[in-house]
């Protein structure tokens, strides 16, 4: 039984979820030229990319990737589905985490690292201030 | 040193700008004709301005594609018309006005020599007349520099009218003829292109048409793999292209690829003596257009995979590099180089990954700058420039090889497998050890 079609499905299950959870979250932030699906920023500052996709993990991976400069943690969100086969080596190996959407809401199944090896400080400040603009922005237009 | 001419392709006339900046850089210019027919007079001005010897692509294998692809999608829901720069060319071209619009061109409506024959003449004159023309009807422009300016605008070289070689040599006999009849009356040089569709054609029907290009009395060979994607294409293609490459090189002729990255460079090693490819994303150009679809993502040339990459990538590649190792690495060009005096690597991947806000039916969007435009596509030219002075002097294949295998190695430990992929599969192909159909 999979309830999400689409990605942006997904997406909104996953911001609902942090928002909840007392982050500051939203969707289709961009980061270094391209989107991240979801980024959000936590009460103690740490700041998590979120590449959320319905198939092809792999491709999910080097995507889930191309954030690592610019925020503490990244993960790849996928739905739950059964019989899939998704070693949790390979997101270890490529420091994103993962995590499964299903009816009862969004889990971790593989805790992302910090990114510290990649991370650049610089950029990373810089997605902060942006995302402080785009909240503001968002907040002002759907006021 | 081996011979490698290196030509531009202007695409738009926004892309003027990178040609006059690169202008000591490279060797020569490809044109449209439907550019050249939609804006003549400008264009001649700009030859004249540029200075280096232009070739005019006649683009006559447009009239046997689907004329809905020829035709412009008025907005209000009126019918589509042809557009007029091809509705020109064909008055031009003297090609049966009746037949186009309606339906792709056929080698029936070819048939009779006296159609074929004023078309084939019409398309030859038109490359060697329409810049000068443009200039002689421009009377703003007709100083004293202009006189000097028409005996310079004769094009290097005429391409012969031709259609896409398809399975069953559908088009072989009006492209044979049309490059006998060019030769016996061309005041230039004259220029065949073999342009196929790559992913139809098996390997062995690309080596016949190899032998048949090899048995016309053209020199110069253009050849345009349609719809070859170097970078996903198959062992199978590659090693297809680069037989025909070295088939007609072997007999000869001076071969060109039309459209190609570095994979076709590389085929230098094989024989291929001229390189031709847009500003930006301009290593191919399938058959069929890919209308609309708005400004494609920025991306950044990594030199090390030879291949275009999500700035996301560039960041991660940059993360764990100094200056200096980037410059070795990733890219030492005059581009890169201001970015990193300026903020180092980081300022660098900043300066790359810019992007303003727009508003779009999705709601406020964020896109690359203007800035991140420029820049990347200077980088990439750059890099291909690099590039070619390299394979000029390449001692051996192996050098290029190890480089190659070398580079990607480095990558792989980054951005993983996927993105390097293809070098394996291009070694193979280029190898010149290789023999031909192996
Ligand atoms: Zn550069």
């Amino acid at each position: 039984m999979i309830m999400f079609r689409r990605e942006n499905g997904l997406q909104t299950a996953l911001v609902m979820a942090l928002r909840a959870s007392g982050l500051r979250a939203i969707e289709e932030f961009p980061l270094l030229g391209s989107v991240a699906d979801v980024f959000a920023i936590a009460p103690s500052g740490e700041t998590a990319a979120y590449e959320c996709k319905m198939s092809d993990w792999r491709r999910a991976i080097s995507q889930a990737r191309r954030h690592l400069p610019v925020c503490d943690r990244v993960y790849v969100v996928m739905p739950r589905r059964p019989y899939a086969v998704m070693p949790a080596s390979s997101f270890v190996e490529g420091g994103v985490g993962l995590i499964l959407v299903d009816e009862a809401g969004p889990s971790i199944v593989v805790p992302a690292n910090s990114t510290t090896g990649y991370l650049i400080p610089e950029l990373h400040a810089r997605a902060v201030k942006q995302f402080g603009t785009r909240v503001a922005t968002f907040s002002l237009v759907h006021s | 040193m081996r011979p490698i001419r290196h030509y531009l392709r202007l695409g738009t006339h926004a892309e003027k700008d990178y040609l006059l900046k690169l202008r000591d850089y490279f060797d020569g210019l490809f044109l449209n004709a439907n550019l050249v027919e939609s804006t003549s007079s400008s264009l001649a001005v700009f030859a004249t301005t540029l200075g280096k010897p232009y070739v005019i692509d006649p683009i006559t294998y447009a009239f046997a594609l689907n004329p809905r692809l020829l035709m412009s999608q008025p907005k209000s829901g009126a019918a589509p018309q042809l557009r007029s720069t091809f509705a020109s060319l064909i008055d031009r071209y003297q090609l049966p006005p009746d037949v186009i619009g309606g339906r792709p061109i056929t080698t029936t409506d070819l048939a009779s020599e006296g159609v074929w024959a004023p078309f084939v003449d019409a398309v030859r004159q038109y490359q060697a007349d329409r810049l000068t023309e443009a200039i002689d009807g421009d009377a703003a422009f007709l100083t004293a520099s202009s006189i000097d300016a028409n005996l310079r605008l004769a094009p290097e070289m005429v391409i012969a009218a031709y259609f896409a070689e398809e399975r069953g040599s559908y088009w072989s006999e009006f492209n044979r003829q049309s490059i006998n009849r060019t030769l016996e009356r061309a005041a230039q040089p004259v220029a065949a292109m073999l342009a196929y569709d790559s992913s139809r054609l098996s390997r062995t029907e690309v080596l016949s048409l190899a032998t048949a290009y090899s048995q016309t009395n053209v020199e110069e060979i253009v050849v345009w793999p349609a719809d070859l994607d170097e970078h996903l294409a198959s062992s199978e293609e590659l090693n297809a292209y680069a037989d025909l490459v070295a088939v007609l090189a072997s007999a000869g002729k001076r071969v060109i690829a039309g459209f190609g990255g570095f994979f076709a460079l590389s085929l230098a090693l094989r024989g291929l003596v001229g390189l031709s490819h847009g500003i930006g994303y301009g290593d191919k150009r399938d058959l069929q257009p890919v209308l609309g679809g708005g400004l494609p993502p920025a991306r950044f040339y990594v030199r090390a995979i030879r291949d275009a990459v999500p700035m996301g990538d560039l960041a991660l590649l940059s993360a764990k590099l100094d200056v200096d190792e980037f410059r070795r690495r990733v890219c030492d060009c005059t581009i890169c180089g201001q970015l990193l005096d300026a903020g180092g690597v980081t300022g660098l991947v900043e300066a790359f990954t810019e992007t303003e806000d727009r508003a779009s039916a999705r709601g406020i969007t964020a896109v690359p700058t203007r800035r991140v435009y420029q820049m990347s596509r200077f980088h990439y030219v750059l890099n291909r420039i690099e590039e070619v002075s390299d394979l000029r002097q390449a001692e051996s294949f192996n050098v290029v090889r190890d480089r190659l295998v070398e580079d990607a190695d480095w990558v792989r430990v980054t951005l993983g497998s996927q993105p390097v992929e293809h070098i394996a599969r291009w070694v193979a192909a280029a190898d010149p050890s290789r023999a031909i159909g192996q």
